[in-house]
This record gives C-alpha cells, sequence and structure tokens, in this order.
C-alpha cells in the first residue's frame, strides 16, 4: 500500500487513524513474513477437475517438460508436501499431492510404504516413466494427479515417500538410491515423508 | 486481559505460526500498537524527552515492525502465554521509536530506559494534528457525495464501518474482484479529486 492510498483510506474513513486496508495490508505484509507458506486449501479437492480422476493414476493433461523452470521463490531449494484426502482416505477416495511451497526441484515422485513394508507406486506410473513435472503443475502446488484409494490400499498406516529432484528418475533409480535414513535418493534429491492412515 | 487468557488453544496455534491465530492476536492489539506509534510518548527519566509519534507512513511501519518481530518463530515460541501480551507488544513499539529518536538526533541526549519504565510510559494524551486534515477531508465529503451508491456503500462499510473486502463481498453479493476494483477506483478517483483542487496529503 503506497502513501497516498494510505492518505486516501483515511480520509474516507473519516479519521486520521490507521484504516482497515491499512490494517489489512500490514498483516498480509506480516504474515508473509512471519507465518508459514498458506497451504493449497483442501477446498480445492472439491474442484470438479478432480471428479475426472479415474481409477488409479490420472494423468489430466499431456506434460511437455519445460526448459524454463526455475525456482518458486528465494535461492534455497525446498521441499514441501503434504498428502490426504477430502474426507478421509477411504476405499474410493481421493488422495491428493500439495507441494506448495517447493522450490528448486523441477520433478516429484511418491510412493508409500505399508506397516508390512511392500511399496506401492503412484508416480512414476509406472516402471517405465519418470516422475511428475513440476513446472507444468498448477501454481497452487496441488499436483493435477491424484490417486484413488484402491484394495491395494488395505486399512493400516502408511508412510508416504516424495522424493524431489533436479533429474527426472525411474523407479529403479529411485530405488537403487532411496535411502530413508538420510532423506536422500542421490545427488540433487531431497525426500520428505508423510503418514496417511486409510480405514 | 491478555488475549491469551485461558485460551490454550489459542496461544498453541500462536505458536505453531497459524494464520488465523497470528490474525486474530494482531486484531486485538493492532489499534493500541498503532495509537502508541501515532502519538509517541514521553521519558521523564532522561530529562524529559519527547519521543514523538509518527507521520502516517512511519506510524504504518512502525505498527508492521512491531508485530513482524513479535511475530517471528522465535518471539511466538518464547512466549509463554501467562505474561500480559499487550506490554510485551508496546515494549516492541517503545524501543523501535528510541531507536528512530537516537538516530535522528544528531546532539542526542542518552535514553536509559530498563524495562519496569519502558511498561510505564503511556502514550501521549492528545492525537497528533494535522493541520490540513479539515481541508482534506471536507474535499473528501463532497466527493464521496459524487459517487454512485454502489462506491458508496463500499465506503461506508470498508472504510467507515472497516469490514473486510470478504465480508463486502459476501454482503453485497459481488465477487472479491469487483470489492477490489471499485476500492481501487475510489482510491483513484480522491486522488484525482484532491489533486485538481490543489490539496495533497503532504
Amino acid at each position: 500500500m503506497n502513501s497516498d492510498d494510505r492518505l486516501t483510506s483515511r480520509l474516507l474513513g473519516g479519521r486520521d487513524q490507521l484504516s482497515r486496508p491499512e490494517k489489512d495490508a500490514i498483516l498480509d505484509g506480516v504474515l508473509a513474513e512471519t507465518a508459514p507458506s498458506a497451504r493449497a486449501r483442501w477446498g480445492w479437492l472439491v474442484l470438479p477437475a478432480l471428479a475426472l480422476a479415474a481409477f488409479l493414476l490420472v494423468p489430466w493433461r499431456s506434460i511437455v517438460p519445460s526448459g524454463e523452470f526455475t525456482a518458486r521463490g528465494g535461492n534455497q531449494p525446498a521441499a514441501t508436501m503434504q498428502v490426504g484426502c477430502a474426507s478421509g482416505c477411504t476405499p474410493g477416495a481421493k488422495l491428493v499431492f500439495d507441494v506448495h511451497g517447493t522450490a528448486g526441484y523441477r520433478y516429484f515422485a511418491a510412493f508409500a510404504k505399508a506397516g508390512d513394508g511392500k511399496a506401492l507406486w503412484y508416480f512414476p506410473a509406472d516402471d517405465s516413466a519418470t516422475g511428475v513435472d513440476l513446472s507444468v503443475q498448477p501454481a497452487t502446488g496441488v499436483l493435477d494427479r491424484s490417486v484413488v484409494i484402491g484394495p491395494e490400499h488395505a486399512p493400516g498406516t502408511y508412510r508416504v515417500y516424495g522424493i524431489f529432484s533436479n533429474l527426472p528418475l525411474t523407479r529403479s533409480a529411485i530405488r537403487a538410491a532411496f535411502d530413508p535414513k538420510t532423506g536422500s535418493a542421490g545427488e540433487g534429491t531431497r525426500v520428505v515423508a508423510t503418514e496417511v492412515v486409510v480405514r | 486481559m491478555t488475549i491469551f487468557a485461558n485460551d490454550r488453544e489459542l496461544l498453541d496455534r500462536f505458536r505453531r505460526g497459524d494464520r488465523a491465530a497470528l490474525a486474530a492476536v494482531f486484531e486485538h492489539y493492532v489499534d493500541q500498537v498503532a495509537t502508541l506509534a501515532r502519538r509517541g510518548f514521553t521519558i521523564e527519566s532522561s530529562g524529559h524527552v519527547y519521543v514523538r509519534g509518527a507521520n502516517r507512513d512511519d506510524e504504518y511501519e512502525l505498527v508492521q515492525e512491531t508485530f513482524a518481530k513479535a511475530f517471528a518463530t522465535q518471539a511466538r515460541l518464547a512466549y509463554d502465554g501467562l505474561s500480559p501480551y499487550r506490554p510485551y507488544l508496546l515494549r516492541i513499539t517503545k524501543n523501535l521509536m528510541i531507536d528512530r529518536y537516537r538516530a535522528q538526533q544528531k546532539d542526542a541526549r542518552t535514553i536509559a530506559v530498563d524495562m519496569t519504565e519502558l511498561d510505564a510510559l503511556q502514550p501521549a494524551a492528545e492525537e497528533p494534528v494535522d493541520v490540513d486534515w479539515n481541508r482534506l477531508a471536507a474535499a473528501t465529503a463532497e466527493y464521496v457525495a459524487t459517487l454512485g451508491p454502489e462506491a458508496r456503500e463500499l465506503v461506508r462499510r470498508r472504510f467507515e464501518e472497516g469490514a473486510s473486502q470478504d465480508k463486502i463481498a459476501e454482503a453485497l453479493g459481488w465477487t472479491r474482484r469487483k470489492v477490489r476494483t471499485v476500492e481501487a477506483d475510489v482510491h483513484k478517483g480522491l486522488r484525482s479529486w484532491l489533486k485538481q483542487r490543489g490539496l495533497s496529503g503532504g
């Protein structure tokens, strides 16, 4: 908010005191500086577009690698991942990935490990494919492809790993380099983990 | 009473950096911080030093800087939830103002204030007077009278009553974009109106 708008805000309010628009602008600035980035609202889960998701992995648009990808905000790479379902993860529910706040990594892969150690791959979609190209994903950070909880997800707690990388990685490349203890899947990668409960 | 009294949940959310909790704390205290910034205060122990209240732009910056410091992660985590929060916030503002005072005074007297005295310092009793305000306010009233009903309704809700853009959009059945657009147009129109009359905020 510039100096002129501060004055006109006060004049329109009839008081030479901090106006509502000034307070709003100050709070926005303070929150931007001090509070964690707002995560994409889970309200996105009800976007009509998501209703188009098919049974398992559904690529909604062709993934065209872009040479213009640049890190969003700051110089330090950052990797964040939130995973969840709109109303609890039950059979038929859509598991949605939110990577808002990620910067400095172009590709994203994810898999879950069940309590028995069995891995369920989400991205890449198959053994020959590579992970999701984040440079062509919506700015909201919510991936435009989701996973429908199917019979392969027995009820229980799953540890979901997100692998962020600078290079496109196949499942086999990730398997070979993945080390959950160090939080790495090789040079130029970052592993983020969270838990999802399927009921 | 501090806003966190008997509200452990708010304190926990505040410490976590929950944006809604931070906004609630901000709303609760912002006017008190702004009043102090605007009016200034006098430090008797340092030889009746009057730390002058800030002008509009500096008031804005002081309020923002105060809350930015208070809401920083370490500050949030360090707050015990029991100590009164208002004196803590105002202490930040006072220190910022004393720092500015020192920077502006070429022959600044030494200001030595301990925390107890700092907390006891009260804002000056009187609001600062802008000699141009009455003329600007009169011209603004004339301008508002020329507005159409929609813009006038926005002025009433947004500026006079202090409603958020979201609330106004909801109440009037407008889109948020429309609220923003009308608000921006009102600002622009008033700036132009004042300029045509040789008035400015100087």
